[in-house]
């Protein structure tokens, strides 16, 4: 054998890796010693799925026809708004479907509306025309948008209310073109669970307070800055970030972020009542410190950037008839244009007089602050348009999206099936991981005995080569990050019995070619090469439906797969790398009279 | 000291004695289709879709106060049994999708059944002395009726879409004679297999498709290995009169076909043993799988084999 010695250190390093990637699973980084051990070792520990750890797992799905039919309705207030009076009898959203009845005054205007409706909404297409009658529909590119919009804006409301309580890494994803998906592991809660997931959101606008920069804008109001605000009594200046972290110091006031150590199992609402409490007498007594929350993209770090805002809430969402990403009229860049109906345009036009332009207005979703953009101009009519900062087309495009996801996600709730949900309680969990090690302990126990009686001295080589997979199998799953499920722990188990199938069929071979006469060192180099083949073929043929599993499974189920796919391909590793290894060195060592097998 | 389980150059008579297996076979087959068909599945929610709950109680009210506490909230429909045995004080409470139709409670009201349930249980049967409830809600499962048709759907895809990808492959490494074969005996291992989740009326969920997916991975395992020696034996002696060829290679696999199988139901029966639940079934629809696997390696897959390389000889005359 070739490069016999490389070999031998390729199979001690790949060892060594695996024993730092595994240990962190069973002992805690901080507990390991000594510490220059605790330092390089990966942190990656291997994720325990649902079913094992406990949580909670929903799925939900958007009510397509509702979601659409919602939308039609606005949209036949929006071509009423745009459809010439001179033109149009009667604009009607028809009950149940998401079609709009256009009723023109005379039968050869329909053309005319027909055009002057594409021109003002691409999504129009016509559905049938009679008499003086038009039907539109949406087209089929649009109905899908808009059933992602419903999704994209569920998944803000969501994500940003789990926020708030804080827990253990929760997982919210989009599944397909109308589900969603909710993975809360460890979460004792599931009754809360569903209350948060259920609810609407609020969305609020409140004025901020902050200093002028001493920057005009270009009608000649001052610029505000909301990093400081002045002392009522004193006249001073206060930076309000110091502020607030100095007097977080001194009550020791932290809220753990998801992921980070439980300590004080508080919510994030409980968190910001404690530190205006302490903050008392520190700002203007009309005010109140709320945050907005930013992910470092890198690295994940969250920071916290605090504003104050007024106690009393200026507008809620209940007006809001609609937001949507639109260009800008002048620029052409992507601004986000929104609308409000009813009480809610006056009490908009009231705010954005020309005292306050140049101040911040905060959007407030859920109590965490999403934006806080400058009043520019005087809204009169109930609707305007918020435009971006710096940056370029791609990422204005992308904040105005966010910032029309979190409008109508406080303003327009998405209608919602509860589809799928699994709740696991922690102690099932700990019961499944307690029964499945007696499973493990009993099965490589007959195992070993078995080889090791059937083949002896070979046998040992087989029961090395077993334990070493199980131990590959963890390491792989703890440097990919996977899950290890319930199903997955049965497939590990069932591993152990197919990875002993390659060393048999080696060992089978091996008893043959002894038969045959040849010395020791030629047995094991033909039993290898021709079971090569063989194992090869049937490994593969293993891997077929486990990636079906990967493809169709949904939760455990996956994981299964995940744990096969991994077991084949490291059973292939010791049975036709290390055992061969240990043969070769074997009979290399000393000339071998005698093969045990 | 090693010992051998099948004695050296031993020659079972497999291949002449094929007609006897094949009838046993047939009726293994036959009764399972007829059970499918007469019995169909127990499915489990995975695929019929509702609610299953799994409660551990401290002290065992019985199954009579269960009921009663279920009725009181207005899910009498619910079907209550115990799980495991009597000192796990367990009890699965389940709704099937088809009881809620004609029940009337809709999917909405379904959300809420867990919680109702749970409440329900800890203010009739209150905390003990350390203030904990008495009553611990293990597990909670709810699949939307479409959900559980779509999961129905996907599963018996997942299925078909292995075979064929198994089929495929086996055309592709070894002759079109030996696909056929290979496939026949898969198929046989996952009819007895389904055949006995019918029979039995067992849950058939997501966890026993992912054991029959597995059965294939696993099943076709054992049928390449002697066909892989057929092939190398067609190639050292050609010239030998090919059932005689065929037998000759069952029987010098036939140790490792025995050792195989029977390490591997070594670990699926300790899994049997101490799994638990899901894990249970899981392990059970496997150790049938498996028999039934080697099983039919043998005695289906290298049958079929001969009539294809008869047939494939009367054309080349």
């Amino acid at each position: 054998m070739r490069f016999f010695k490389w070999r031998v250190a390729v199979v001690f390093f790949v060892c060594l890796v695996a024993v730092l990637y595994v240990l962190p699973t069973f002992v805690p980084v901080s507990k390991i010693k000594p510490a220059w051990l605790a330092s390089i070792v990966p942190h990656d520990k291997i994720n325990l799925g649902l079913d094992l750890a406990g949580g909670v797992h929903i799925v939900m799905g958007i009510r397509k026809e509702a979601t659409l039919e919602a939308t039609a309705q606005r949209d036949a207030e929006f071509l009423q708004r745009t459809l010439k009076e001179d033109l149009v009898e009667k604009v009607e959203h028809i009950p149940k479907t998401a079609h709009i009845r256009v009723i023109a005054k005379s039968e050869n205007q329909i053309e005319e509306i027909r055009n002057q409706t594409h021109k003002a909404a691409w999504y129009f297409a016509t559905n049938e025309i009679n008499g003086k009658e038009i039907v539109f529909k949406y087209t089929g590119e649009y109905e899908a948008q808009v059933v992602r919009q419903a999704l994209d804006q569920t998944v803000q409301r969501i994500g940003n209310r789990i926020d708030e309580f804080g827990v253990a890494e929760p997982s919210i994803q989009t599944q397909g073109k109308d589900r969603i998906v909710i993975q809360i592991p460890g979460y004792k809660d599931p009754a809360a669970a569903k209350d948060i997931i259920g609810r609407t959101a609020q969305l609020q606008f409140r004025m901020v307070l902050g200093v002028p920069t001493g920057q005009l804008t270009r009608e000649g109001k001052p610029h505000y800055d909301a990093r400081f605000f002045i002392d009522e009594k004193t006249k001073n200046r206060v930076n309000l970030l110091q502020l607030v972290e100095q007097t977080q110091k001194e009550n020791n006031l932290f809220f753990k972020e998801a992921g980070e150590k439980d300590k004080t199992e508080q919510t994030f609402s409980e968190f910001i009542q404690k530190v205006n409490k302490a903050l008392e007498g520190k700002i203007p007594k009309d005010y109140e410190v709320l945050f907005e929350k930013q992910e470092n993209e890198e690295t994940g770090e969250i920071v916290r950037i605090p504003y104050l805002v007024t106690k009393e809430i200026s507008l809620t969402g209940e007006n809001l008839k609609n937001a949507y990403v639109q260009p800008n009229p002048q620029t052409n860049e992507p601004v986000v244009g929104f609308q409000f109906g009813g009480a809610g345009s006056k009490i908009l036009a009231d705010l954005t007089r020309s005292e306050n332009h140049g101040k911040l207005m905060a959007l407030i979703l859920d109590g965490v602050i999403k934006s806080a953009p400058a009043i520019a101009a005087s809204l009169t009519n109930g609707s305007g348009i918020i435009t971006l900062g710096s940056g370029t087309y791609e990422e204005k495009q992308k904040e105005a999206q966010n910032i029309a996801i979190v409008l109508r996600a406080g303003a327009l709730p998405a209608p919602l099936d509860f589809l799928f949900e699994r709740t696991v309680g922690p102690s099932l969990g700990r019961d499944s991981i307690e029964s499945s090690q007696k499973a493990f302990m009993l099965g490589c126990l007959f195992v070993i005995v078995f080889m090791l009686i059937y083949y002896s001295l070979s046998g040992v080589v087989a029961v090395i080569a077993v334990l070493l997979n199980v131990l590959f199998i963890l390491a792989t799953l703890a440097m990919l990050k996977a899950t290890l499920t319930l199903p997955g722990i049965a497939g590990i188990i069932l591993t152990i019995g197919m990875a002993v199938d390659a060393n048999v069929l080696v060992f089978e071979r091996m008893r043959e070619e002894l038969d045959t006469g040849k010395t020791p060192s030629a047995v094991i180099e033909a039993s290898f090469t021709r079971a090569w083949l063989t194992v090869l073929d049937s490994n593969l043929t293993t891997l077929i439906p486990a990636f079906v599993l990967l493809k169709y499974g949904t939760g455990s189920i996956k994981g299964f797969g995940i744990t096969l796919i991994i077991g084949v391909v490291c059973s292939l590793f010791t049975a036709f790398y290390v055992s061969k290894l240990i043969f070769t060195s074997v009979s290399k060592g000393r000339a071998m009279k005698k093969l045990y097998v | 000291m090693s010992f051998r389980l099948i004695k050296k150059n031993v020659n079972f008579d497999f291949i002449g004695k094929q007609k006897i297996f094949l009838i046993i076979s047939g009726v293994f087959v036959l009764g399972s289709l007829i059970s499918i068909a007469l019995k169909g599945f127990n499915y489990g929610i995975d695929f019929a879709g509702g609610i299953e709950l799994q409660f551990q109680f401290k002290e065992d009210p019985g199954i009579g106060e269960v009921r009663e506490i279920l009725k009181n909230v207005g899910f009498g429909a619910s079907s209550v049994q115990r799980f495991g045995e009597a000192e796990d004080k367990e009890y699965l409470i389940f709704l099937k999708a088809e009881q809620l139709e004609k029940e009337h409670i809709d999917e909405a009201s379904l959300a809420a059944f867990s919680v109702k349930v749970s409440d329900a249980f800890k203010a009739k049967l209150g905390k003990d002395q350390f203030g904990n409830e008495k009553v611990d809600v293990r597990r909670v499962d709810m699949v939307g009726a479409k959900v559980g048709s779509d999961l129905k759907k996907s599963g018996l895809l997942s299925v078909i879409f292995s075979v064929i990808l198994i089929l495929i492959y086996i055309w592709f490494r070894f002759e079109y004679k030996y696909a056929p074969g290979a496939i026949i005996a898969l198929i046989h291992d996952v009819v007895i297999t389904l055949g006995a989740f019918s029979f039995l009326q067992k849950e058939f969920n997501l966890t026993i498709l992912a054991a029959v997916l597995t059965i294939i991975g696993y099943s076709i395992n054992d049928t390449i290995v002697i066909f892989d020696r057929v092939r190398e034996d067609v190639r050292l002696r050609g010239g030998e009169h090919f059932p005689n060829l065929v037998n000759r290679s069952i029987n010098e696999t036939l140790s490792r076909t025995i050792l195989t199988t029977l390490t591997t139901l070594f670990v699926v029966v300790s899994l049997f043993i101490y799994g638990q639940g899901v894990i249970k079934d899981f392990a059970f629809a496997l150790l049938v799988g498996m028999v039934s696997g080697t099983y039919s390696t043998v005695f289906i897959a290298s049958p079929v084999l001969l009539v294809l390389h008869e047939r494939e000889n009367k054309k080349k005359l």
